[in-house]
């Protein structure tokens, strides 16, 4: 079944299509899920809210585009929306440093993403999110403002710190390693 | 390194990444977005008749309620005493019954009768009282007592008159005490003119052998008008006329009711208080639902059904329009909001959950120098998971009832009865089948549940209390037993029956009253 018609199917509510499509995005929705929740379950509650969303308002893609990125769009949105219900905040973390840590390239290539998932899954929940989307789903600092009803320059801030943290967790892995 | 290559490996190893998913989640996406119909709040979508169906009922009683049966304005009673001029009778005997005109002005006019009328030239004592049809009656003078000449005469529906009749005894004579009640009166222009049989006039020269002459002073009997003994009242009803007071019935003059033939005349019995009352009720009830389920040879379904699902009462909210059709009896009609609500617990046992652990630990070495260690490792927990739903079963419907009210002014009873028709039905959450599989109770592909759940029977108990003059508040315990069972499968049966108490007012949009003496 091509995409297309996996689609026209999911618009005419027809089950098996719908269960195909959440087979075939349900494992990167996840992850994106994953990467704005604190928790698994809350991780599964966004899952479920966004592909809910999905199937309700799939009828209003117009073919144009990636479906994927569509998809991928109100899942995103899904986990903003949860997160906002439990009032997002960005707060700014005590960092004494100056600068931001030298890391080497070999420093961080043996990573898996399960390793970076759980480095990232550590940071604060501001921090996490702008990070998130600016980083991985690519969102400019002005979206990210308006999306989440910040102004850009906390947006750019709260990436500045949150690079600096990750590097720094990085760092005392590879100390530990050694 | 700089960040942007931080950024791009970080992007890389996470945008396309997949996650394990937990099981068991697609079927809790599946249940949700049943249960979350898009659009629509009260009525489906596709229910267009049961829509066009309320609208047509509501248009229907509307146009009942409010089409405009009430006299002309100006309608009164009057007494108006024919100037007696030439003629041989005391001025005394003679009243009048004159006819709205519809100008407002309060007095009945509407000229000569014999302008329009034609003469018949009868034998003495000759009824010739024709009627050519249902809605003309014949321009002919009734030889003994009376001519009429109506040209449509519409209905009649409350009229008598009063008068002396065969040996000198009152007709029946009604007093009605709101004048205005009276209506459908004659079309503008036609009139009623009736003479006594004994009233004797001038005959003059030229004079035609009955008792009217185209000219109509010429027997002294001014247009319009009936000569009657004073001293009663009479109405004329469809005439939208009424005489006079002071009807003598010891004169001699005497009137003839049965020679009047106005048809559609309704005549009402005497000494009894008609009510025409038109109200409309709007009321709300809370409710508690009595399910009752049957499963041949399969207790182990009605215990899982038992123990996953528990009721939660409902309500039920409305309106009706209720209609007199005697002094005690009304009859009722609406429709009405049901709703009831029921909380769904299943419980699963072996459930698993995989949590990630992750342990920070401070080494502090032999030569003073501290480090931190991290730890990750993964918990399985097993126990148990409830999923919990709350079902709404929903129904339009419309009551047809009958009610018997007693009582008095200040507080009255009613006994109410009747059949509640099942419009539509239309349910959401989960249940479980007869095969002991959670089933969604809105699904379309597989319903568990009829659309439409048939007849119903009601009882009621009102007590009314009129709070104004056009406001009842009133208070009705009943209940409601439901004929037909409700799922659409042959291997269980399963319906609900409620019982609640309505809080409502009631609001008089039209009535009146009528007695007759």
């Amino acid at each position: 079944m091509t995409e297309y018609e996996l689609i026209k199917g999911c618009i005419r509510r027809d089950p098996a299509c719908q269960r195909l499509l959440f087979e075939q995005f349900a494992g990167k929705m996840m992850t994106v899920c994953l990467r704005y929740a604190r928790d698994t379950m809350e991780a599964e509650d966004m899952m479920q809210e966004g592909f809910i969303r999905v199937f309700n308002y799939i009828e209003q893609f117009k073919f144009e585009g990636s479906f994927e990125g569509w998809v991928r769009r109100i899942v995103v949105n899904s986990a903003l929306k949860h997160l906002q219900k439990k009032r997002l905040s960005f707060k700014e973390v005590d960092d004494n440093s100056q600068q931001s840590p030298r890391l080497d390239p070999y420093a961080y290539s043996n990573l898996g993403e399960e390793e970076l998932m759980k480095l990232i899954h550590q940071l604060p929940d501001g921090y996490r999110t702008i990070f998130n989307l600016n980083i991985i789903e690519g969102y400019s600092h002005e979206e990210i403002a308006k999306m989440l009803d910040i102004q850009p320059s906390t947006s750019r801030s709260q990436l500045v710190k949150a690079r600096k943290m990750l590097q720094t967790q990085i760092l005392n892995l590879q100390k530990i390693a050694v | 390194m700089t960040d942007n290559m931080f950024d791009d490996f970080v992007r890389d190893k996470l945008r396309d990444h997949q996650s394990p998913v937990p099981q068991g989640l697609w079927e809790k996406i599946e249940r949700k977005k049943d249960k979350e119909p898009k659009g629509g709040f009260l009525l489906p979508k596709q229910n267009l008749w049961a829509t066009l169906l309320f609208v047509l009922t509501g248009l229907g009683l509307a146009y009942l309620v409010f089409q405009d049966n009430s006299l002309p304005a100006g309608t009164t009673g009057q007494q108006q005493t024919a100037a007696a001029t030439n003629s041989s009778a005391p001025a005394n005997d003679r009243a009048t019954i004159q006819q709205n005109t519809g100008n407002n002005t309060g007095a009945f006019n509407t000229g000569s009768p014999l302008a329009n009328g034609q003469q018949n030239n009868q034998p003495a004592g000759t009824d010739q009282h024709k009627q050519t049809g249902l809605n003309t009656i014949d321009k002919t003078t009734d030889q003994h007592n009376l001519s009429v000449n109506a040209s449509t005469p519409a209905s009649y529906p409350n009229t008598t008159v009063a008068g002396a009749g065969k040996n000198g005894k009152n007709r029946a004579a009604r007093n009605d005490n709101n004048p205005a009640s009276a209506n459908n009166g004659l079309q503008p222009g036609s009139t009623i003119v009736a003479a006594n049989r004994s009233h004797k006039t001038a005959n003059k020269a030229g004079s035609p052998k009955d008792n009217f002459s185209n000219d109509p002073t010429a027997d002294g009997i001014a247009p319009g008008t009936l000569p009657l003994n004073t001293g009663g009242s009479a109405l004329l009803r469809g005439a939208t006329a009424y005489a006079f007071r002071n009807f003598n019935p010891a004169a001699n003059d005497r009137f003839d009711l049965s020679k009047i033939r106005l048809f559609g005349i309704d005549c009402p019995t005497t000494g009894v208080i008609r009510r025409n009352d038109w109200y409309l009720e709007v009321f709300g009830s809370p409710d508690v639902t009595m399910k009752s389920v049957k499963a041949a040879n399969n207790t182990a379904y009605i215990q899982k059904k038992d123990s996953t699902e528990t009721q939660q009462g409902g309500f039920t909210a409305g309106f009706r329009l209720s209609k007199s059709i005697g002094e005690n009896l009304l009859v009722k009609t609406g429709v009405q909001y049901s709703q009831i609500n029921e909380r769904f617990d299943l419980r699963t046992e072996n459930e698993r959950r995989i949590i990630t652990v992750i342990t920070i630990r401070t080494v502090i070495t032999a030569g003073g120098a501290d480090s931190t260690v991290r730890d990750t490792s993964t918990v399985e927990q097993i126990g148990y998971r409830v999923q919990r739903t709350y079902n709404r079963y929903r129904s339009l419907d419309i009551p047809l009832l009958l009610s018997y009210e007693f009582g008095n002014e200040k507080l009255k009873f009613a006994l109410n009865g009747g059949v509640i028709l099942n419009l539509y039905s239309w349910y959401n959450g989960q249940t479980i089948n007869d095969s002991l599989n959670v089933v969604s109770m809105n699904s379309k592909s597989t319903p568990v549940y009829k659309q439409n759940i048939g007849l119903g029977i009601y009882a009621g108990f009102s007590m009314i209390k009129p709070v104004s003059d056009k406001f009842d508040i009133f208070l009705e315990p009943y209940f409601r037993y439901n004929l037909s069972n409700m799922t659409t499968g042959s291997s269980y049966s399963q319906k609900f029956n409620a019982a609640g108490l309505s809080l409502g007012i009631r609001y008089k949009l039209k009535g009146q009253r009528r007695s007759i003496k």
